[in-house]
């Protein structure tokens, strides 16, 4: 057939010969909060495929991990997921646990309730300002940063840094929070409830948002679990499924939520569900904080820490040689076996696979992440709706590059 | 329920199972020809959940798969079933593996031991792994990540060769398990980059984190980590290589500035 056959032919189901375009975003894109590729095919206004590239922000963090120390490993994981780092410090402090059968006392398992509690709420709010930038309202970005500050302000209380805690460590937790924590905690808890109802009061209904997102990227719920949806994106999609709740963790088994599901796992749906999680989030935290008035003092195992010179030590003869250095002399060893423990994080259920060969490294860390499996949803969300919905979408996900990239 | 139900699933397949507790249930299968059975069973039993796939380099040609699954109804358990595979270079799947009796034609055993000596003696290309494996040494040689032939699977590949030669040379592909959760397409995938493992009718079995160009599978155990050059070493390299490349270029070749140094000093030579 000839050019211009072909075109007539083309011409009968497309009378004005609209051609096909390929939309490149990213990696680099002022929409993207971290570097990922998505080539958007559009027919016209209308996507018809969405291909996604990863990997542009591969740190290697598993094959590093097999070569650190089990006490350094948690900082590798904490910046797998940097809005909720301490996500990454419980999964190696529970699969170290796992391994070497250490009980937890239940004070520390309170506190790392209330740890993860804090950082579900921070990524969350992260993730509002985010959502409103994607969609051009600026104020949602300042509004839920300003309330971020409160969390993070705790999160430092209790280990000195915002992000990266490291508090929550094998065993139970570094040390018995400062005087100050559990009033600022109580603050917090009075505080942001109003404030949730102000980002209501200003975004939920408004009608520019509900436009922009009912019935916009609907995850069926068969799809949802055939691709390995998990979290927020799951339950949006009216799949009840809570790892806090279904398989308990921490102190999850004796604190009293609910477990929000969406009913058609539209934008909107993505977005009510992960506001109604906030609340719950403030519920955990109000019980932890009482829990943790009434007590009493602790008595706190952790693991010996390593000294400085060991991790020095270790540091130096683990650079590039081939041969693993010798662990018997390392402090930290874990029994013989392999574990996968699981936490419900902000986005899903964040794995963690772990082999240890009675080392003083482990053998096999593998992360499991649930943005690889959402970000790759993106194709089946995308399709047929307009090229400006990618991002209300994208942003609906919550998606966090490095727990993709690793 | 769970440990007990689960480990008679694996067993109808023809797995063994071995199972530690209740909230964590190990599955053990000792021969990947059996893993496909195995999990259909799964899946129909209502593992219908896919959670992870991963594998671990055991050293030499042994890999540890690692499969989590979860179960609707028993959403506190996650089931982990492991797996060995051995990295094989032929197409023989008997070669290496110690568990007989699972594959299909009775015969095909002695005829498909048969060609792998002889494979050596004619000069074939011997797939069969050496140092780093079959899959490794098919990047040293393309300098580039595999690009595999759709392999057929095992079990259909060692009886479609009637005591010949294999057809096609490179490493046995595992079965993949995307037919029976979709998921875990994009996890072999990344199984595939780090580890070398090829999945037999996988749909798109490409690099998701690494760059294309990267060579090398860098969560098995022989893998070595890139040396870091010295800012010095860099900067001669960088010197050395802008050199060739105005040498290779639109510049006069290097045989060229040779001879023209060359030549003044002959005329020098030859005019007094």
């Amino acid at each position: 057939m000839t050019l211009a056959a072909e075109r007539r032919a083309q011409a009968r189901y497309d009378p004005l010969l609209t051609e096909k375009l390929i939309a490149s975003i990213g990696p680099q894109h002022p929409s993207l909060t971290a570097p990922v590729q998505l080539r958007v095919q559009t027919d016209g206004e209308l996507i018809e495929h969405v291909e996604v590239e990863c990997g542009f922000m591969h740190r290697g963090i598993e094959q590093l991990a097999t070569r650190r120390t089990w006490a350094q490993v948690a900082p590798l994981l904490s910046r797998c997921e940097w809005l909720a780092g301490a996500n990454g410090d419980y999964l190696i402090a529970a699969a170290v646990e796992a391994l070497a059968g250490i009980e937890v006392p239940q004070r520390a398992q309170y506190l790392r309730s209330a740890v993860l509690e804090l950082s579900r709420i921070s990524s969350h709010l992260f993730w509002f300002g985010d959502l409103g930038l994607e969609l051009g309202a600026i104020t949602p970005i300042f509004w839920a940063l300003r309330e971020r500050e409160g969390a993070l302000d705790m999160l430092e209380m209790l280990s000195g840094s915002r992000w990266h805690g490291q508090y929550i460590v094998p065993g139970g937790v570094r040390h018995e929070p400062p005087a100050a924590f559990l009033p600022a905690l109580k603050r917090f808890c009075e505080m942001l409830p109003q404030r949730i109802d102000e980002y209501e009061e200003f975004f939920s209904d408004n009608a520019i948002w509900v436009n922009r997102s009912e019935f916009v990227g609907v995850l069926e719920p068969d799809y949802a679990l055939k691709m390995g949806a998990s979290g927020p994106v799951l339950r949006a999609s009216g799949v009840r499924h809570d790892l806090r709740r279904d398989a308990p963790y921490a102190a999850y088994g004796e604190l009293k939520f609910d477990v929000p599901t969406g009913e058609y796992g539209d934008t909107l749906d993505r977005y009510r569900v992960r506001f109604v999680e906030m609340r719950e989030s403030i519920k955990i935290l109000e019980q932890c904080a009482l829990w943790l008035e009434l007590g009493g003092r602790p008595s706190l195992a952790a693991l010996n820490q390593p000294s400085v010179e060991d991790v020095e030590r270790t540091e130096t003869t683990s650079t590039v040689s081939e041969e693993r250095p010798e662990t018997a002399a390392l402090p930290i060893t874990v029994p013989k076996g392999e574990v996968y423990v699981a936490v419900e994080g902000p986005r899903g259920e964040l794995g963690l696979h772990v082999t240890s060969d009675g080392g003083g490294r482990p053998a096999r860390v593998h992360l499991r992440s649930p943005s690889l499996y959402h970000l790759h949803l993106l194709d089946e969300l995308c399709r047929g709706h307009l090229l400006a919905d990618v991002f209300a979408i994208y942003a609906s996900l919550d998606i966090m590059i490095g727990e993709v990239d690793r | 329920m769970l440990p007990d139900a689960v480990a008679n699933l694996v067993r109808e397949a023809g797995g063994d199972a071995l199972l530690l507790d209740a909230r964590r249930a190990r599955g053990l299968i000792t021969d990947s020809a059996q893993v496909e059975g195995v999990c259909k069973n799964l899946r129909n039993a209502g593992f219908t959940r896919f959670i992870d796939y991963t594998a671990e380099h055991l050293g030499g040609q042994e890999f540890a798969m690692l499969l989590t699954l979860r179960h609707p109804g028993h959403a506190h358990a996650a089931l982990t079933l492991k797996w060995k595979w051995l990295e094989q270079g032929t197409g023989n799947r008997e070669q290496g593996t110690e568990a007989p009796g699972s594959s299909a034609v009775p015969g095909a055993e002695q005829d498909t031991a048969a060609p792998a000596p002889a494979a050596e003696e004619t000069g074939e290309p011997d797939w069969r792994p050496r140092e780093g494996g079959a899959a490794r040494e098919l990047a040293k040689d393309t300098g580039k990540m595999p690009v595999l032939p759709d392999v057929a699977d095992n079990a259909s590949r060692g009886a479609g060769q009637p005591g010949g030669q294999p057809q096609e040379a490179g490493p046995v592909a595992h079965p993949t398990l995307s037919q029976i959760w979709p998921a875990a397409a994009l996890a072999e995938r990344e199984i595939f980059e780090m580890l070398g493992i090829p999945f037999s009718n996988h749909p798109e079995l490409r690099p998701l984190l690494l760059d294309e160009q990267f060579v090398g599978f860098p969560l098995r155990r022989d893998f070595l980590p890139p040396a870091r050059e010295s800012f010095a070493a860099h900067l001669l390299r960088e010197r050395h290589e802008k050199a060739m490349l105005d040498a290779l270029g639109g510049r006069p070749s290097l045989a060229a500035n040779e001879s023209r140094a060359e030549t003044p000093a002959l005329q020098d030579g030859g005019a007094p």
